[in-house]
């Protein structure tokens, strides 16, 4: 009996490949590439006895019956090689130990990757990815929909919204250091640490329930709901903070705090699949007298959202090219251009 | 233009290519699509800024493809596979279940995989792609009767396994 019209059945599973490149594998993509530009910097002789090895390798390589191409595979998760010496092993309990070497570590559902530059051990739970112990950088890539990638840690989890940072953790507690973007660290009790690029979260010291003069204060926005985490702060001498008014004159600390919980809410509004209201909270702080370097952040968030998440292309090219104009040589540009190229912008005259 | 921006831009559709030459292998397709890259990367510099640079990775997307197809079914290829160096990829199919869960889509990706590579290429290039065959004989430096014969073939191939065909007359 026929099973049905291939030409319909092969178009209607050639749909599912359209935007399948994963995050994990467009990082891999990516690393490779970059490897590639990168100038060599070896004596020619260095470069003719690598040669050398190489082709004793793939010959050996050949005759044992050759080693698949692509990352390695254990407990779950795949590991690339960086280093050429790799050494690593898996427990019974599948936790993967890097023993030696340079590695990278990612699984499917996982939009990123670990890299591993002394021992460390992991463990794939499910979605997620725990660091058992040692210290990892971690490269994350654009989250799907299907919510924040998580690190699991010995005291909780932590939940990335696209960033580097690097987490070490020890037997009786650990830190993470955030090098870039945001990430927000959710303790086995609940409570929730928000952190800003430089800030280091240690625990269980940073952990510990606050004082009764309360150091963890959030700023007071009108929209505010008690779903939104408290603001981690790094320096605990640091005095309470004072909820002000977008509009009046605040110090950059406070400035840096408003905004960080501005941009937790637009990121809750964001899972919670609503853009447009995203979109005007942004479009609304743009105009509240934050400094360039904060407007120039929420500019960025406003811009990706138009592109991404409402794709109106005509708002986001509008948008991006009144980005590049207010805020040049931006931090942005890279990722600015290549949304203007991805969404076809008219060149600027 | 840069070279990373050409990347962002084309990234997605040469792998969306690389999906279907490979019947829907997403580590099959990550390979392709790097190789295709580290080629862009090389003639990279030649290419000018009136070049169809999508034509040039759609050429370079199939023939590398039908490189590596062809490579796969060498000797080397069934030398590996003998060894068992490749038994990962013999158990993988239908494969990415994340992908494709449903039985008839399933049942499609193994047919596709059946497929000898050319007829593989040259199938999803007329079907998916429509392409005529004369277009498909430019691409892949084929005479264009050639190319009919490996729709021919592909489509009998097709048939045998169970479907109703469009197109017997290749």
């Amino acid at each position: 009996m026929p099973k049905g019209n291939f030409d319909a059945a092969l178009k209607a599973v050639d749909g599912r490949f359209e935007d399948a490149l994963s995050s994990a594998a467009d990082a891999r993509l990516r690393r490779v590439l970059l490897e590639a530009q990168r100038p060599p910097t070896r004596k020619r002789t260095w470069a003719i006895a690598a040669t050398v090895v190489a082709a004793c390798a793939t010959f050996l390589l050949l005759w044992s019956g050759g080693a698949p191409r692509g990352p390695l595979m254990a407990g779950g998760l795949a590991i690339e090689n960086l280093s050429g010496d790799l050494r690593y092993a898996e427990g019974k309990d599948r936790t993967v130990t890097i023993e030696s070497g340079t590695a990278a570590l990612s699984h499917p559902s996982f939009a990123g990757f670990a890299e591993v530059a002394s021992k460390a051990s992991f463990l794939r739970e499910g979605d997620d990815l725990r660091l058992v112990e040692g210290k990892a950088r971690f490269v994350i890539g654009k989250r799907g929909t299907k919510g924040p990638v998580r690190i699991l840690v010995s005291h909780g989890a932590i939940e990335i919204v696209g960033t580097q940072f690097t987490v070490y953790q020890g037997v009786d507690g650990g830190r993470v250091e955030l090098n870039e973007g945001s990430i927000r660290f959710v303790s086995l009790d609940g409570r929730s640490f928000l952190l800003q690029p430089g800030q280091t979260l240690r625990w269980p010291q940073d952990l510990n329930p606050p004082p009764r003069t309360a150091e963890k204060v959030l700023p007071a926005a009108p929209t505010q709901t008690t779903e939104e985490p408290a603001v981690f702060r790094a320096q605990p001498s640091r005095p309470p903070v004072v909820a002000k008014a977008p509009s009046t004159i605040r110090t950059l600390e406070e400035e840096q705090i408003d905004s960080a919980a501005l941009l937790q809410r637009v990121n809750m509004l964001r899972s919670r699949g609503q853009f447009g209201e995203a979109a005007t909270t942004l479009e609304a702080a743009l105009e509240a007298g934050y400094r360039p370097v904060t407007r120039e952040r929420l500019s960025y968030e406003l811009g990706s959202i138009y592109t991404r998440q409402l794709t109106d292309s005509a708002k986001a090219c509008a948008h991006w090219r009144a980005h590049i104009l207010r805020f040049p040589s931006g931090r942005y540009d890279q990722e600015v251009i290549a949304a203007q190229v991805e969404l076809g912008c008219p060149a600027v005259p | 233009m840069t070279f990373e921006d050409c990347y962002q831009a084309h990234r997605r559709r040469v792998y969306q290519w690389a999906l279907r030459y490979g019947g829907g292998k997403a580590s099959w397709a990550e390979d392709l699509t790097q190789d295709v890259f580290l080629r862009l990367l090389e003639h990279f510099p030649r290419l000018d800024g009136h070049h169809d640079l999508g034509g040039w990775l759609y050429r370079v997307t199939a023939n590398l493809a039908l490189t590596r197809l062809r490579t796969e079914r060498s000797w080397v290829g069934r030398l590996r596979r003998l060894l068992g160096a490749e038994e990962a990829d013999a158990v993988e199919g239908p494969p990415d279940l994340a992908l494709v869960r449903e039985e008839e889509a399933g049942e499609v990706l193994a047919t596709l995989q059946s497929l000898p590579g050319q007829e593989r290429v040259v199938l999803c290039m007329k079907v998916l792609e429509g392409k005529t065959q004369k277009e498909i004989a430019q691409v892949l430096s084929l005479s264009e009767g050639y190319v009919s014969k490996l729709l021919t073939r592909a489509w009998a191939h097709v048939s045998e396994a169970g479907w109703e065909v469009d197109h017997a007359e290749g």
